[in-house]
């Protein structure tokens, strides 16, 4: 049961940290489907951190770094060239699933994976046994993070000066600017929170126990991500649990697969996709019948 | 004029994203003229290099040009990709199952590639119609769905049990009933694709339901004032869509694939979506920019051979367009402009559209 626990728990904690991120943008009205590209961007730049560096600090850092300024990139081109903020994260998705493949083989030549030297510290060693955190043996300190972050992101939205301004620029711009905000500022503040939480999501994906970044590591993770945010129904407990649900989707699937019951894990991966139109559909719904909109969708109004 | 200039822009969007491109591989240290050298050998000199070039432009314009038609009536169906996975699933169960002679099973084949792709692209339309549910979202899920249910089918109930193939695929194909050998271009693949341009050419030029459509994506509340049926339209816009990306499909399963393996075209699902947005949703344009993307998707395998940049390279150009091709440069401005009245908005819609 532990054992099937920390499976799940594994799968969920780099998905969260990317769907936090992508919560924040959504609150803004950014509905940032660059995330797989963002977090392959991060994951990568960790792992090639770590090797030129030999310090897992710097790596996380440089991970953040970079992957704040590729998000920068991504909000210029919404906000001040006015792009379609759908195509273009689509587009940075492909961009930074390829560029990272590239660079791995500009940088390691033919290789396929990259080896990180370092991996990030565990509180408790694998394997410990402390009652109920040795659930928690062997994951990194970025795992036991996680509540602390969950709980920062909602006072930050619901309980905040800052969160106010942030969900009335996501759910009508025209009146935030009215009051003296400005929407395109408050997106990029947005953007840039986004970037660092996904970059260590990204780092945790490649530091934490594989401590190596190969092509097509992040596996749909980014979209993922996105999904949970949509099936949280855009709230951080909601998001909380989207992920915690599909974590132990996932290691269901892993389960049946030891076990090696009849069932297809397609049907099990599929999941997470189908509860998305599931969650959409009965979201959309709920505005029409109350004739308001629950979802304010991604063009940006202003 | 307002066209030239629209064509300009996404020339140069397209040129932006070379350059870009070339950018990145300089500091990487390769050699840009030998990459390009390269990328034109491998889309239109080298020996066979045309051929393959037509063989990747074949899938992207039949798809790209069901793209067109429910972006042109302002519906962003991104679920190419999906509808493809079914049209060739839905093909392939045909194609495998039926027992007659081969063009008969051909036919069938193609028509039940058809089916499935429009019927997976009529799930969002209903979804649409009846509870709002916004398409984007829908045919984005939905094409993640078809490529775990292709990677189920393939590896499962039709899964070929003699080969000893790493990637999961099907039972060939009886070669009566394929389209073209595994090269990929046929006279009958060329008739198909001809025919597939002329319907939705003359659809949306002069046909009642056409022009309807063309009028739905500028504004939707005078097409109701001319009594036309939104819903009727929603359902004909995503039919035709989910019907050409099947027929696109039908066409790789029954053309060069051969078979049903999963993951089989990772890219053109999503391209096709590039080749209507850079073909600036006009027929002719989605030729042109089909050739342009078949030829870089050509390059692609041929590239590797004859330069050291890896064939990621090319994809990352592709990355880049999409990531350009809807930026206007026009309002750069970071001041506070006062919003535009809906009036003027229109206009400016109706301009991009001319």
């Amino acid at each position: 049961m532990y054992e099937f626990l920390a499976t799940a728990i594994r799968d969920a904690a780099p998905l969260l940290w990317v769907a936090l991120g992508g919560l924040i943008a959504f609150r803004v009205g950014v509905f940032n489907l660059g995330l797989e590209g963002l977090m392959a961007i991060a994951a990568f730049t960790a792992v090639a951190a770590a090797k030129a560096t030999g310090n897992v600090f710097l790596a996380v850092l440089l991970a953040i770094v970079v992957t704040v300024l590729v998000s920068i990139i991504y909000w210029a081109c919404i906000t001040i060239f006015k792009g379609d903020v759908i195509i273009v994260g689509i587009g940075l998705s492909t961009v930074g699933l390829t560029a990272t493949v590239f660079m791995l083989s500009v940088l390691y030549g033919s290789q396929a994976t990259a080896v990180s030297p370092v991996t990030l510290p565990d509180p408790l060693p694998d394997g410990a046994d402390v009652g109920v955190f040795s659930i928690l043996s062997g994951m990194s300190v970025l795992v036991w993070l996680l509540p602390l972050v969950a709980v920062g992101a909602w006072m930050l939205l619901r309980r905040s000066r800052a969160g106010l301004v942030m969900n009335a620029v996501g759910e009508f711009p025209f009146a935030a600017r009215s009051a003296g905000q400005s929407p395109t500022l408050v997106r990029l503040w947005a953007l840039i929170a986004c970037g660092a939480l996904v970059a260590i999501g990204g780092a945790q994906l490649s530091l934490d126990g594989l401590n190596s970044f190969s092509q097509d590591m992040t596996a749909g993770r980014g979209f993922l991500a996105f999904s949970a945010i949509i099936f949280g129904g855009g709230t951080v407990w909601g998001v909380v649990g989207a992920c915690m649900f599909f974590g132990l989707a996932n290691a269901l699937g892993i389960l049946a697969q030891i076990q090696g019951w009849n069932l297809p894990t397609e049907f099990l991966l599929a999941l997470p996709y189908v509860l998305t139109i599931i969650a959409v559909t009965a979201a959309a719904y709920v505005a029409k019948k109350t004739n308001g909109s629950l979802v304010s969708f991604a063009e940006l109004k202003d | 004029m307002r066209e030239l200039s629209a064509i300009g822009r996404s020339a140069l969007m397209v040129l932006l994203a070379f350059v870009i491109g070339s950018a990145i591989f300089v500091l990487s240290g390769y050699d840009v003229v030998a990459v390009w050298s390269g990328t034109f050998q491998g889309a239109i000199a080298a020996p066979g290099a045309f051929q393959n070039t037509i063989r990747w432009t074949i899938p992207l314009i039949v798809a790209g040009l069901g793209v067109l038609v429910s972006f042109r009536a302002g519906f962003f169906n991104v679920g190419a990709q999906g509808q493809i996975y079914i049209g060739a699933l839905c093909s392939a169960l045909v194609g495998l199952s039926v027992d007659a002679p081969g063009p008969v099973v051909s036919i069938l084949s193609v028509l039940a590639g058809m089916i499935g792709g429009a019927l997976w692209a009529l799930i969002a339309a209903v979804l649409k119609v009846v509870f709002g549910t916004d398409e984007v979202l829908s045919t984005l899920m939905l094409n993640f769905i078809a490529v775990l249910l292709v990677q189920y089918v393939a590896g499962g109930p039709l899964r070929d049990r003699t080969g000893s193939s790493a990637v999961a695929s099907s039972t060939a194909i009886a070669p009566e009933a394929r389209l073209s050998n595994g090269l990929g271009t046929s006279p009958t693949l060329l008739v198909i694709t001809a025919v597939v341009i002329i319907i939705v050419w003359a659809w949306l030029s002069s046909t009642r339901s056409g022009l309807a459509t063309d009028l739905l994506g500028r504004n939707p509340m005078i097409v109701r004032w001319q009594g036309a049926s939104y819903n009727r339209l929603a359902f004909s816009c995503f039919g035709a869509a989910g019907a050409a990306a099947g027929l696109a499909g039908a066409m790789d399963l029954l053309g060069p694939a051969g078979r049903l393996v999963a993951g089989f075209s990772p890219e053109i699902g999503f391209t096709a979506v590039l080749v209507a947005l850079v073909g600036l949703l006009q027929v002719p344009g989605v030729i042109a920019a089909g050739l342009l993307f078949g030829g870089l998707q050509a390059a692609l395998q041929y590239l590797p051979a004859v330069s050291n940049i890896p064939r990621s390279a090319l994809d990352l150009i592709q990355g880049l367009i999409a990531v350009l091709i809807t930026l206007q440069f026009r309002k750069m401005s970071l001041r506070k402009r006062p919003k535009a009245s809906p009036a003027k908005q229109q206009k400016v819609s109706e301009k991009a559209h001319v």
